[in-house]
């Protein structure tokens, strides 16, 4: 079973994103470290579980514009493209894409959206942009949407063949959640969202996946294969990798394919694009009607309110039920009914 | 340049999703600028449908009917393909979902089918020269985006529960129309087999119907048992106030009030709660609320709609025996206290002194 994840490299969630408003904008965006979306980490947890079930390879799928490791100065990645290889010390890098790999991944795919030129090495921790925001193809900001993004990711997988695909619900930069039903639809696969857990049937034709509606209900759907899935971040945990299988994780290359590769032209991609950005902007929060208790009212009064939210002004009186312990039970039962949440007898 | 503007009315369970009337309150702010109609797509299966003036209440002139019996299974695909019908006929600039696991999944695969502009969870539109620009939240809201659409119409999803509902002073003409599609067979390949009903034991405070708080008034352990026993039969959340916190039988996320959750249940009872105003202001959103405390005083009282003056420890008793007479339930064991899960960890964890998570992860 082939199972392709799709991944993306954002900058770090825990990290402050300070805007431009002149040049609209995010300040340092090329510098940011990047990491693996988590949507995406816990995507890449059920591919690796399927896998183990029921066998077969995970390939991970990322897009981006990928900066030449010698242009920082800092050597990072290995980059296997086309029988070329070049190994540089890599273990102190936080390489997002290579602890994939050691987490059960088999092959990183990185389709890159700049003109790389095949035998340079490719950086994918600091600095690198695998966003879908502003990328650079070395001399001015591309503007990339998630529609553009999603064709392209859409087309590798056609290219690899793959009979499953999951990926993270949103990215925590755009935030469109595109790519899993555009891959759906472009492909012509079934789509199921926000899974849970996902188990191959025997067969290997179908997948028994528990889905999360509203609400807390759950539902169990089984999926013809191929399929797209979804996890949103935090559904699963990604799984604790030993250091060998990072070390492993450095000795495999990461392939890199250009656009030609997959038989489409930038020219077609940018014709796919559906939205344009105007601005940035700081949010503006909504205006909330905050409760000002009376000043008039002594301190310790409207303390009270000002904790309570206004709540203790209201003077109900609740009608009280004193006495017997089973009359009161009854009264509570007759309550329950009278509105409606008990069925009446 | 004027056009229509469409609403997807979705259904949940034979009612109109409440993201629906937000949908259309925007849809009638937006009507001056943009449309000059406003329709509402409803698609039905061959459940009951609920009373459609509703829709025109809040300002849908033309409400368009789809329904089919193969919308019982395959709702995604079958939806996508008639919205997309209607979208080629009727030429809207825009159209609104909720984003909701239905809307959602149908905002996005229509937009990726008409190769059309998508915006999710906007927070406005606004008509910028010819085309329409949508403000939305990116980098989990900490920048604010707008984004032009290129390519029309424009389809955009609004969270539920963040526009509040203005009904128009004048109502939508409301008239109804059979959308005549005929859906492609239901190719079958997404089954649902079995829908599972939400586990109350699991899920989170805020989105139970039914809530219990316990208190200090509910005092031993083996009471709370008893706490948990009724909230079983009535398939209620617990959550505790800092006291119960304190006693190790709620966790930290189980937490009711200023520091913890604020809840907005359906039903709350607080049992042995005092009531002090930072648990008030976590329960102050409630719909009905039951207090049962000793202290005829307490502040609790002033908030509820039905107080009990009683010992925890005798009221409690009968009133599960009471309420397993109504319901029928036949389980007569109470086990002991449930003991808590730290979703990374298996310890279980039962000291005084709060959240005794290790942090190991």
């Amino acid at each position: 079973m082939r199972i392709a994840v799709c991944i993306k490299l954002v900058p770090n969630p825990r990290l402050t994103i300070e805007l431009d408003p002149i040049a609209r904008r995010v300040k340092g965006l090329r510098e940011l470290p990047t990491v693996v979306n988590p949507a995406d980490l816990a995507a890449l947890e059920f591919a690796v579980r399927v896998k183990e079930r029921a066998g077969g390879e995970v390939i991970i799928l990322t897009v981006g514009s990928f900066v030449p490791a010698n242009a920082l100065g800092c050597a990072d990645i290995v980059l296997k493209a086309r029988g070329l290889r070049d190994k540089a010390d890599r273990l102190n890098s936080p390489d997002p894409l290579r602890r994939c790999l050691a987490t059960g991944a088999d092959r990183v795919v990185a389709i890159c959206l700049n003109n790389l030129r095949r035998n340079q090495e490719v950086n994918s921790g600091h600095g690198s942009s695998g966003l879908a925001g502003i990328l650079s193809d070395g001399f001015r900001p591309l503007n990339i949407d998630s529609m553009m993004v999603a064709t392209v990711l859409a087309q590798g997988i056609r290219q690899l063949g793959a009979d499953l695909v999951f990926c993270g619900d949103r990215s925590y930069d755009q935030g469109n959640g595109l790519v899993a039903p555009v891959i759906a639809e472009l492909l012509d696969m079934p789509l199921a969202l926000d899974c849970l857990s996902a188990t191959a049937e025997s067969g290997d034709r179908s997948l028994l996946v528990r889905r999360r509606l509203q609400r807390g209900e759950c539902e169990l759907v089984r999926c013809m294969l191929p399929c797209v899935l979804t996890a949103t971040a935090g559904s699963a945990v990604p799984r604790y990798f030993a250091l060998p299988a990072l070390i492993d994780a450095f000795e495999t290359g990461i392939e890199a394919l250009d656009l030609t590769d997959l038989g489409l032209s930038m020219k077609e991609i940018i014709g796919r694009r559906t939205t344009r950005l105007l601005w940035l902007n700081p949010p503006r929060p909504r205006t909330k009607k905050v409760f000002i208790p009376d000043s008039s009212l002594p301190p310790e009064v409207r303390a009270s309110l000002a904790m309570s939210g206004g709540m203790t002004q209201i003077d109900k009186r609740a009608r009280l039920v004193e006495g017997d312990p089973e009359q009161a039970a009854a009264d509570v039962i007759q309550f329950l009914q009278d509105k409606g949440i008990l069925p009446p007898e | 340049m004027t056009g229509r503007i469409l609403v997807s009315a979705e259904l949940h369970k034979g009612e109109f999703s409440p993201v629906v009337a937000e949908l259309l309150s925007e849809a009638t702010k937006l009507k001056p600028a943009i449309g000059s109609e406003i329709q509402a797509v409803v698609l039905a299966g061959t459940e009951g449908l609920p009373r459609l003036s509703l829709l025109s209440e809040h300002g849908a002139d033309t409400i368009l009917i789809c329904r089919d019996s193969s919308f019982n299974e395959c709702k995604a695909e079958g939806y996508v393909q008639v919205m997309a019908d209607a979208i080629g006929r009727y030429k809207p600039r825009l159209v609104l979902a909720g984003e909701t696991p239905v809307g959602g999944q149908l905002a996005r695969r229509l937009s990726a089918r008409l190769g059309t502009s998508f915006v999710p969870d906007f927070i406005r539109i606004q008509v910028i020269g010819n085309s329409l620009a949508a403000t939305r939240l990116i980098y989990n809201g900490k920048v604010g985006a707008t984004v032009t659409a290129l390519r029309e119409p424009l389809v955009a999803t609004l969270k539920p529960g963040v526009v509040r509902v203005r009904k128009p002073r004048t109502p939508g003409a409301g008239k109804v129309e059979e959308l005549v599609v005929t859906p492609l067979p239901c190719q079958k390949r997404v089954e649902v087999l079995k829908h599972l009903a939400a586990d109350p034991e699991s899920m989170e405070l805020n989105q139970a119907d039914i809530v219990i708080g316990a208190g200090k008034g509910v005092g031993s352990a083996d009471c709370f048992a008893l706490l948990q026993e009724f909230a079983r039969i009535l398939k209620a959340g617990v959550g505790g106030t800092r006291r119960a916190l304190d006693m190790g039988w709620v966790s930290p996320e189980d937490l009711i009030g200023q520091t913890g959750k604020i809840i907005s249940p359906r039903l709350y009872i607080a049992v042995g709660v005092s009531g002090a105003s930072h648990h008030i202001a976590g329960i102050r959103d409630a719909g009905l609320k039951i207090a049962i405390n000793t202290d005829r005083n307490a502040p609790i009282f002033t908030v509820s709609d039905l107080g009990i003056v009683g010992d925890v420890r005798q009221v409690l008793p009968a009133l599960v025996s009471a309420i397993k007479a109504v319901t029928r339930d036949d389980r007569s064991e109470v086990s002991k206290v449930r003991p808590l899960q730290y979703p990374d960890t298996d310890i279980t964890h039962n000291t005084g002194f709060g959240h005794a998570n290790s942090g190991l992860h």
